[in-house]
């Protein structure tokens, strides 16, 4: 699902600003969405967020049609996010076995050490709880259930996004699911 | 374990994302679910799955301070964008 009009895409390709401007309007709060739930706090999400459109504006002139503009920056935002979870802890892997359950050590962990609610836009404490699940999550679950269920994209999306077949999709949504479950339903509600 | 009518809570329980996934045609989501019918174990597994799915799509959709906004504007004004390549391109290389 593309949100911008293909007129305006060739112009911004040319470099007209203005033009550009219309599409950091269609996406900036979807993608400061992702980031956030991404990344558990503001001030990484915003910077995710500008890096994201900074890399768009200047591979513009190279974007062409192989993958719908909706998935091209998607898949752009995914990888800074992924980039900025692992400048924190520069020597772990990030990566999840599809076989393991996961690690749940180290950078996973500190989203939820930095996270700064006064700093934030009002959430519900329900909210805060389920962000905090997900900043618990291994970064594989987390961007997949991130993607299908905050930004309801559809399975052939995230694949696309991704670059893996929906079989692994479908496989990392349903443990991202046993693994919110875990750490979420489980847990009493104060 | 306990044992439903055919399939085992093991069984079962791998075929309650098939169901949340739509994916019913699944030989053994029949069968599992005949199996939950009589597991409340397995029952409630999958009202949790649910739980989290509700919890998941309920969260706040959240909006671009205009502080961002301006930022990223004031960027791309002074950023230079790469030349087009042309033939062939492999869209995974550009990023």
């Amino acid at each position: 699902m593309d949100h911008v009009a293909q007129g305006v895409l060739e112009e911004a390709q040319m470099g007209d600003v203005a033009a550009f401007e219309k599409i950091v309007n269609a996406y900036e709060n979807r993608l400061f969405t992702m980031a956030f739930r991404m990344l558990g706090n503001r001030t990484e999400a915003e910077d995710a967020v500008q890096e994201t459109f900074l890399r768009v504006y200047t591979n513009l002139p190279r974007y062409n049609e192989t993958y719908q503009f909706s998935t091209w920056i998607y898949r752009i935002a995914t990888n800074v996010c992924i980039d900025g979870l692992r400048k924190r802890r520069p020597h772990q892997s990030l990566d999840v076995d599809d076989g393991e359950e996961g690690n749940r050590d180290g950078y996973e962990r500190l989203a939820s050490d930095e996270q700064d609610p006064l700093d934030f836009v009002v959430q519900t404490e329900r909210c805060a709880d389920v962000q905090r699940a997900l900043n618990d999550l291994p970064v594989t679950y987390r961007t997949v259930l991130i993607l299908k269920y905050i930004q309801e994209l559809s399975l052939q999306e995230i694949s696309d996004i991704l670059h893996v077949p929906v079989t692994t999709v479908k496989t990392r949504i349903h443990r991202g699911r046993e693994a919110m479950k875990e750490r979420f339903v489980d847990v009493p509600v104060s | 374990m306990k044992e439903g009518i055919l399939v085992t809570c093991e069984e079962a329980k791998q075929t309650l994302h098939f169901h949340l996934d739509g994916d019913d045609h699944h030989p053994h989501v029949k069968l599992a679910h005949h199996h939950r019918v009589t597991c409340a174990h397995c029952e409630a597994h999958l009202d949790q799955l649910k739980e989290v799915e509700r919890e998941l799509r309920s969260m706040v959709q959240l909006s671009a301070p205009c502080s961002l906004h301006e930022r990223i504007m004031k960027r791309v004004q002074s950023t230079p964008q790469k030349r087009p390549l042309y033939g062939s391109v492999d869209r995974g290389k550009l990023m």
